[in-house]
C-alpha cells in the first residue's frame, strides 16, 4: 500500500513541476505583450498630448503586469526614471529576459531627455520594435517549450511510475 | 522665501543641492532672488541686487574664490528633473526659454536649434536662472495706500514699471490678492473680482490664493487670455505680466473698452522710458491706465513711487 503511495506522490510531482514549468513560460509571454502594450500606451500618450512620464504611469493598467508587481512598484515612485525602478524592485516577478530588461531601462533613460512629441514618440517606435523583434523571435520557441514541458512531464511521471512498480 | 528656496532644492544637481542645504548658505535665504547656474563657469546667487558667488561648501563671496562650477552635464540633469523626467511635455516653454516649476520660473540659455527657419529648443544648455518667488501679502502697501485715498475710480488702470529683477511680479500678486481678498478702495471696502492672466505661471499660486475670489488662466498666450476671460468671467479687473507686443496693447484696449480695469507690468526704468514704446504710450493716452507705480532702489531699499499719467503728460 504504501508503495503504490509512493508511486503516486512520484507521478503527481513530476507531473506538477512540468506544468510550473510551462505556466512559467506561458506567464512570460503574457508578460511580453503586457510590456509592449505598455510602450504603445506610453507612445499614444506621448504624441497625442504630451503627457509626462509621471502621469502616463500612474494611468497605465495591465493585468499581468499587475500581478508582477511591476504597476505598483512604478506608481509608487517619485523618481524620474520609474521603469528602471520598478524594474529593479520586481526583479524576481518580472519574467524577461535580461537584453529585454535592459532595453526598457534604455528606453527609461532616453525618453527622459527627449526633446519634443516628435522625438519622444520616434524612440517609442525604436523600443517597440527592438522589444517586438526580441519577442517574436522566441516566441514560437517558447511556445512549444511549454508544451514539451508540459507532455514530458507526463511521460516522465508514467516511467518513473512504471519502474518503480 | 525658507520654503520656497527649500522647494527647488530636489531639482538641483546633487553638488549644488548640498552646497544649497549647507548651514552658511541657509542663513541667507531670505534675501535670495535668483540662483544662476552656468556650465563651465560659476554658479551665482543674486541676493538683494548683488551677485554673489557661491563656493561648494555653501559660502557667498563678493569675490570668485573657489567657485562652485557645474558641468553641462550637470545642467542638462537639472533641466530633467526641473521637468520631471518629461522634458518633451515642457518643449513649448523650453523652445521659449523658460520652464515654470511650482512658481518657479527657471530662465533657460544654451546652443539653440533652428527648425523650418523657426526657434526650436535647445541642443546644449548653457546658463540656468532660478528665480525664487517671493510670496509676501503687503508688497503693495503703498498702492493699496493709493487706492484707499483716491479709489480706483480715480486711479484707473495701473502699470507697474521696474527693470528686471526688481519685484514686479512680486506688487503684482499681493496687489491681485488685497484685491480679490477685500480693500478699502476710496475709503470704501471692496472685493473685486480679479482674473489673473498668469501666461508663465509665476503668479498664482493656489496656496497663496486660497483665500480670495480671484480666478485664473494659465498656460495660454496673454492675449488670447484676456479676451476669454473679458467674455467668459466677466472681470471687475484683469492682472496680468509684462506688455510687450502691439497684439497684446490691442487685446487690453478692446477689453478695457467694456469696462475692464487693468493692473499690469512692463520692463522699463522709469515711466518715460517706457512710454517710448508706442503702444505704451497709446495705452496711457486713451486712459487704459491712469496711473504708473515705478519701482526701483534707493539707498538700498526698495521704493515704490506712483505717479498719476496728468502729472507726466508733460513727457
Amino acid at each position: 500500500m504504501l508503495k503504490f503511495f509512493g508511486i503516486f506522490l512520484v507521478f503527481i510531482s513530476v507531473c506538477v513541476y512540468g506544468n510550473m514549468k510551462a505556466l512559467k513560460i506561458k506567464e512570460k509571454l503574457r508578460q511580453q505583450d503586457g510590456f509592449l502594450s505598455f510602450l504603445k500606451y506610453v507612445r499614444i500618450c506621448v504624441s497625442t498630448n504630451g503627457t509626462p512620464l509621471c502621469d502616463i504611469y500612474r494611468s497605465f493598467n495591465n493585468d499581468t503586469l499587475q500581478k508582477s508587481g511591476f504597476i505598483g512598484a512604478l506608481t509608487v515612485t517619485d523618481s524620474t526614471d520609474g521603469i528602471r525602478y520598478a524594474l529593479e524592485r520586481c526583479k524576481k516577478s518580472v519574467l524577461l529576459d535580461k537584453a529585454d530588461v535592459d532595453a526598457l531601462c534604455e528606453f527609461a533613460s532616453a525618453i527622459q531627455t527627449a526633446r519634443s512629441r516628435d522625438e519622444g514618440e520616434k524612440l517609442c517606435d525604436k523600443y517597440i520594435g527592438i522589444l517586438e523583434l526580441n519577442f517574436c523571435s522566441k516566441r514560437e520557441e517558447n511556445e512549444k517549450k511549454a508544451e514539451l514541458y508540459k507532455k514530458l512531464s507526463v511521460l516522465v511521471a508514467l516511467s518513473s511510475a512504471l519502474l518503480l512498480l | 522665501m525658507k520654503d520656497q528656496v527649500g522647494r527647488i532644492i530636489p531639482y538641483l544637481p546633487a553638488r549644488l543641492a548640498r552646497a544649497v542645504e549647507s548651514s552658511s548658505f541657509s542663513k541667507c535665504f531670505d534675501e535670495i532672488n535668483e540662483l544662476r547656474l552656468r556650465a563651465g563657469k560659476p554658479t551665482t546667487v543674486t541676493a538683494d541686487g548683488k551677485n554673489l558667488f557661491l563656493s561648494e561648501n555653501g559660502g557667498l563671496w563678493e569675490r570668485s574664490t573657489r567657485p562652485l562650477v557645474l558641468t553641462a552635464d550637470e545642467l542638462r540633469e537639472c533641466v530633467t528633473r526641473l521637468c520631471g523626467g518629461s522634458v518633451y511635455s515642457y518643449y513649448d516653454s523650453i523652445k521659449n526659454g523658460y520652464i515654470t516649476k511650482e512658481n518657479f520660473r527657471v530662465g533657460i540659455t544654451g546652443k539653440g536649434i533652428v527648425t523650418n527657419g523657426h526657434p526650436d529648443g535647445f541642443s546644449q544648455y548653457t546658463s540656468i536662472n532660478i528665480r525664487i518667488p517671493a510670496f509676501f501679502k503687503n508688497s503693495a502697501n503703498d498702492l493699496l495706500s493709493y487706492i484707499a485715498r483716491y479709489g480706483t475710480e480715480n486711479t484707473g488702470g495701473i502699470l507697474v514699471i521696474s527693470p528686471p529683477g526688481v519685484g514686479k511680479t512680486t506688487l503684482l500678486r499681493s496687489l491681485a490678492y488685497s484685491l480679490s481678498k477685500g480693500y478699502t478702495d476710496g475709503g470704501r471696502f471692496c472685493i473685486k473680482r480679479v482674473c489673473i492672466i498668469d501666461e508663465r505661471e509665476e503668479i498664482y499660486s493656489a496656496e497663496f490664493f486660497s483665500d480670495t475670489i480671484c480666478d485664473v488662466i494659465s498656460s495660454l498666450p496673454k492675449g488670447f487670455c484676456i479676451e476669454l476671460c473679458t467674455r467668459v468671467m466677466s472681470p471687475e479687473i484683469i492682472v496680468c505680466d509684462e506688455i510687450g507686443n502691439y497684439d497684446e496693447a490691442e487685446r487690453i484696449k478692446n477689453a478695457a473698452s467694456k469696462g475692464v480695469l487693468f493692473v499690469a507690468s512692463c520692463h522699463g526704468k522709469d515711466v518715460y522710458d517706457v512710454i517710448k514704446k508706442p503702444f505704451i504710450r497709446e495705452l496711457f493716452d486713451i486712459g487704459v491706465f491712469s496711473t504708473a507705480c515705478v519701482i526701483g532702489f534707493s539707498n538700498g531699499a526698495r521704493v515704490c513711487s506712483i505717479k498719476r499719467a496728468d502729472e507726466m503728460s508733460h513727457a
